[in-house]
C-alpha cells in the first residue's frame, strides 16, 4: 500500500474516550451536584467525564497528524470472530446451566463450547477434557473447599 | 518498635504452618503461570482471588504476592526454551535467552536467570523492609488534601511512566475511576452508573473486572491461533547449568545493575516489572564493550532483565504497603483484595497490622528461596508443563474463571458481567489500549472521591486548599511538572519524526 493508511483504530479510540466522557457527564448531571463545600454524588463523575473529553480529542488529533506510516506497517491485530463467539458462548452457557442443572453440567458445557474456538474440533479429546475438568472442579471446589454449589441439580 | 522485634514478629508470622503453606502454593502456582505462555499473573491472581476470601488476610496476601513474584521467575523458562515469553516481563529475555538455548546453553541461561532473579528479589525485599516503614511514618501526618494530591500524583505517574501511549493510559485511568464509582455512593446513597441493574448496587467486584479484561479478553485474542509447542522435552541436567568463568564474570555486574534499575522503577506507581526489563536491557547494551554480542546469546542480556523484574516485583510493594498507592496493576489487585478483607490501605497499615507487613516481608524471603529450588533442581517439571497444548489450557482457564467469579456471590449475573468485561477488554485491545492502568483507577476511585469531598469540606469549599498546604502543593506540583515534561518530550519526538519523513 502506498501513502498513508487511515489509522481507523486510532480514530475509534479517540471517539470511544470522548463518548465515555460525554456519557459520564450526561449521566452524572442527573445526580445532585452539590456545592464545593459539600460536593454531591454528581461532582466527581462529572469532573472525570470532563477530563476525558480533551484526552479523547488529543488521541484524535494524534491520529490525524501522525506522520505517514511506512507502508506495510499494518500491525493491527486481525479480528477473528470464531474464538470471540466460542468464548462468549462458553461463559453464557455457564451462566445459563449452573442455576438450572448444577456445576458439573455447567463446566462440561462451557469447556465444550470454548473448544469450538479451535478450527479443528476433536470430539473425543474435547469430551475427555470437559468431563475431566468437571470432575476435578467438583472435587476441588465442592468436596475440598466446600463451596455451597450443587454438582448436579435437576 | 525496633527492627529486631519487628523481624521476630515477621518470622513468627511467616513461619507458621499455614503461612508457609500459602507461600508455597503461591510461588508454585506463580511459577506455573509464569512458565505457561497465554496466561499472565494478572488473570491468574484475579482468578484465584475468590479462593483467598476464606483465608486470613495476611495468608491471602502472602499467596497472591507469591503468585506475582513466582511468575517473574517462571516467565523466563518459556522465553529461553521456546522464544515465547511466559509473562510480559520476560519478553526481553527472549532476545538473548533463546539464542543461548540454540547454542546448547539453555541450562546456563536458566541458571543465570534464576540466580539473577534471586539476587534482584532479595535486594528488593531489603529495600521494602528498609523504606516502607519510613515512608509510612512520614505519611502518617497526611490529611485528606495531602492524600488526594498523592493519589493524583500516583495516578498520573502510572499513566505517564508506564508502557505504551500516555494519552491512552490516562484515558484508561479515567475509565477505571469511572468504573470504580459504579454502585451506591456511600456518602449520599445515590445510585450511580447502574443502568437499572440492582445487582450493581455494591459496585462491580474487582475479580470480575480483572478476569474479564485480562483473562477472557486474552483468550478471545489467542484461542485457536496459538501454535502448539513443537519442542521435544529436553532434559536439562544440573551439569549443563554450570556457567563458565566468563559467564560469571559478565553476569555479576549485569545482575547488580539490573537490580538497581528494577528497584528504582518498581517503587514508582504504575511502572511495573515489564517496563524495568526493557530499561535494564538497554542499559546493558550501552554498558557493554561490544554491543554487537547482544541478540546472539549475551549472558548479560538475560541476567540484567531478570534481576530487574524481580527487584521491581518486590519494591512495587513499597508504595502499596506504606502509602496505599499501588506500585503497579498487579499490586493494585492485591490492594483491592485487602480492601475486600476489610484492611484499610494507607500509612497506618504497618502500624496497625505489623504482623501483616513484617510477615509478608519475611515470606518474600522464604518464597524467593523456595523459588530457587523450584526453578533449578526441579526445572524439568516445568519444561514438561510447556508441552500442555493451548487447546486444553484455555478451556480450563475459562472454567476456573467461571467458578471463581460465580463463587463471589453465587450469582450467575456476575459471570454474565465477565462476558461484558471480556468483550470490552477485547475491544480496548483492538483500539490499542492497554487496560493495566485501569485497575489503579478502579481501586483508588472511592478513596480519591472521599478525600476530595473531605478536603473541600475542611476548606469550606475553597479548592485552593490543595495548593495552600505545603506537602499537598509539592505533590500536585510534581504531577503538573511530570505531565509537562512528558508532553514536551512527546511533542518533540513527533516533530523529529515528521521532519524525518
Amino acid at each position: 500500500m502506498i501513502g498513508r493508511e487511515l489509522p481507523l483504530r486510532d480514530y475509534c479510540a479517540g471517539l470511544f474516550v470522548i463518548l465515555v466522557g460525554a456519557y459520564a457527564v450526561w449521566e452524572a448531571s442527573h445526580y445532585p451536584f452539590g456545592s464545593l463545600q459539600a460536593i454531591g454524588s454528581g461532582f466527581f463523575p462529572v469532573m472525570l467525564g470532563l477530563l476525558a473529553l480533551p484526552i479523547g480529542v488529543a488521541i484524535l488529533w494524534e491520529a490525524a497528524t501522525r506522520p505517514a506510516a511506512p507502508s506495510g506497517e499494518a500491525d493491527d491485530e486481525k479480528v477473528e470472530l470464531r474464538p470471540i463467539l466460542a468464548v462468549t458462548g462458553a461463559l453464557l452457557a455457564f451462566t445459563l446451566v449452573i442455576d438450572r442443572a448444577g456445576l458439573a453440567p455447567a463446566i462440561f458445557a462451557a469447556a465444550v463450547l470454548a473448544s469450538l474456538a479451535e478450527r479443528e474440533f476433536r470430539p473425543v479429546s474435547v469430551a475427555v477434557l470437559a468431563a475431566g475438568l468437571a470432575a476435578i472442579c467438583a472435587a476441588i471446589f465442592v468436596y475440598a473447599l466446600k463451596l455451597p454449589i450443587q454438582i448436579f441439580a435437576w | 518498635m525496633d527492627l529486631f522485634s519487628n523481624l521476630a514478629l515477621g518470622f513468627e508470622t511467616a513461619f507458621s504452618v499455614s503461612a508457609l503453606l500459602y507461600c508455597f502454593v503461591g510461588v508454585t502456582v506463580g511459577t506455573f503461570i509464569g512458565v505457561l505462555p497465554g496466561i499472565g499473573p494478572l488473570a491468574a491472581i484475579g482468578m484465584l482471588l475468590p479462593l483467598t476470601f476464606y483465608a486470613p488476610p495476611t495468608e491471602a496476601l502472602i499467596m497472591l504476592a507469591g503468585i506475582y513474584y513466582g511468575s517473574q521467575y517462571g516467565g523466563s523458562t518459556a522465553s529461553i526454551l521456546l522464544n515465547v515469553p511466559g509473562t510480559a516481563g520476560a519478553a526481553v529475555t527472549c532476545l538473548d535467552g533463546y539464542p543461548m538455548a540454540r547454542q546448547g546453553r539453555a541450562g546456563v541461561a536458566l541458571f543465570v536467570t534464576t540466580i539473577a532473579s534471586f539476587v534482584g528479589g532479595i535486594v528488593g525485599v531489603i529495600i521494602l523492609a528498609a523504606f516502607a516503614p519510613l515512608l509510612a511514618r512520614f505519611a502518617l501526618s497526611f490529611g485528606s488534601p495531602e492524600y488526594f494530591s498523592l493519589m493524583v500524583l500516583g495516578l498520573i505517574m502510572a499513566a505517564l511512566v508506564g508502557e505504551g501511549s500516555q494519552l491512552r493510559s490516562l484515558a484508561m485511568v479515567l475509565f477505571g475511576l469511572l468504573i470504580g464509582i459504579v454502585g451506591t455512593d456511600v456518602s449520599t446513597g445515590q445510585s450511580r452508573f447502574m443502568f437499572g441493574w440492582n445487582e450493581l448496587s455494591e459496585g462491580i467486584n474487582l475479580v470480575i473486572i480483572a478476569t474479564g479484561l485480562f483473562g477472557v479478553a486474552e483468550i478471545m485474542a489467542n484461542a485457536g491461533r496459538m501454535r502448539d509447542p513443537t519442542m521435544r522435552p529436553t532434559d536439562i541436567s544440573l551439569r549443563s547449568m554450570i556457567p563458565t568463568r566468563d559467564d560469571l564474570r559478565r553476569s555479576w555486574p549485569a545482575t547488580l545493575r539490573g537490580t538497581a534499575i528494577g528497584s528504582a522503577i518498581g517503587v514508582l506507581p504504575g511502572a511495573g516489572a515489564a517496563l524495568s526489563t526493557f530499561i535494564a536491557y538497554a542499559v546493558e547494551k550501552r554498558a557493554a564493550d561490544d554491543p554487537s554480542r547482544f541478540g546472539k546469546g549475551a549472558v548479560e542480556g538475560v541476567a540484567a532483565p531478570e534481576a530487574s523484574n524481580n527487584a521491581a516485583a518486590q519494591t512495587a510493594f513499597v508504595p502499596t504497603l506504606s502509602l496505599g498507592i499501588p506500585g503497579d496493576a498487579i499490586v493494585a489487585l492485591m490492594l483491592g483484595a485487602l480492601i475486600i478483607h476489610g484492611v484499610v490501605p494507607g500509612p497506618r497499615l504497618i502500624v496497625d497490622n505489623p504482623e501483616m507487613f513484617w510477615g509478608l516481608t519475611v515470606s518474600f524471603l522464604i518464597g524467593n528461596a523456595l523459588l530457587v529450588i523450584l526453578n533449578l533442581p526441579l526445572v524439568g517439571i516445568w519444561v514438561r508443563m510447556l508441552l500442555i497444548p493451548y487447546r486444553m489450557l484455555f478451556p480450563s482457564i475459562l472454567v476456573f474463571i467461571c467458578i471463581g467469579v460465580y463463587s463471589l456471590n453465587f450469582s450467575s449475573f456476575d459471570v454474565a458481567l465477565v462476558i461484558v468485561f471480556g468483550l470490552v477488554g477485547y475491544g480496548l485491545r483492538l483500539m490499542k489500549f492497554s487496560p493495566a492502568p485501569l485497575l489503579l483507577g478502579l481501586v483508588l476511585a472511592p478513596l480519591l472521591e472521599q478525600n476530595l469531598r473531605r478536603s473541600l469540606l475542611i476548606a469550606r469549599g475553597d479548592p485552593t486548599i490543595f495548593f495552600q498546604r505545603p506537602i499537598s502543593a509539592v505533590l500536585l506540583g510534581g504531577a503538573v511538572v511530570l505531565a509537562i515534561v512528558i508532553a514536551r518530550s512527546e511533542l518533540k519526538k513527533r516533530r523529529l519524526a515528521r521532519k524525518a519523513t
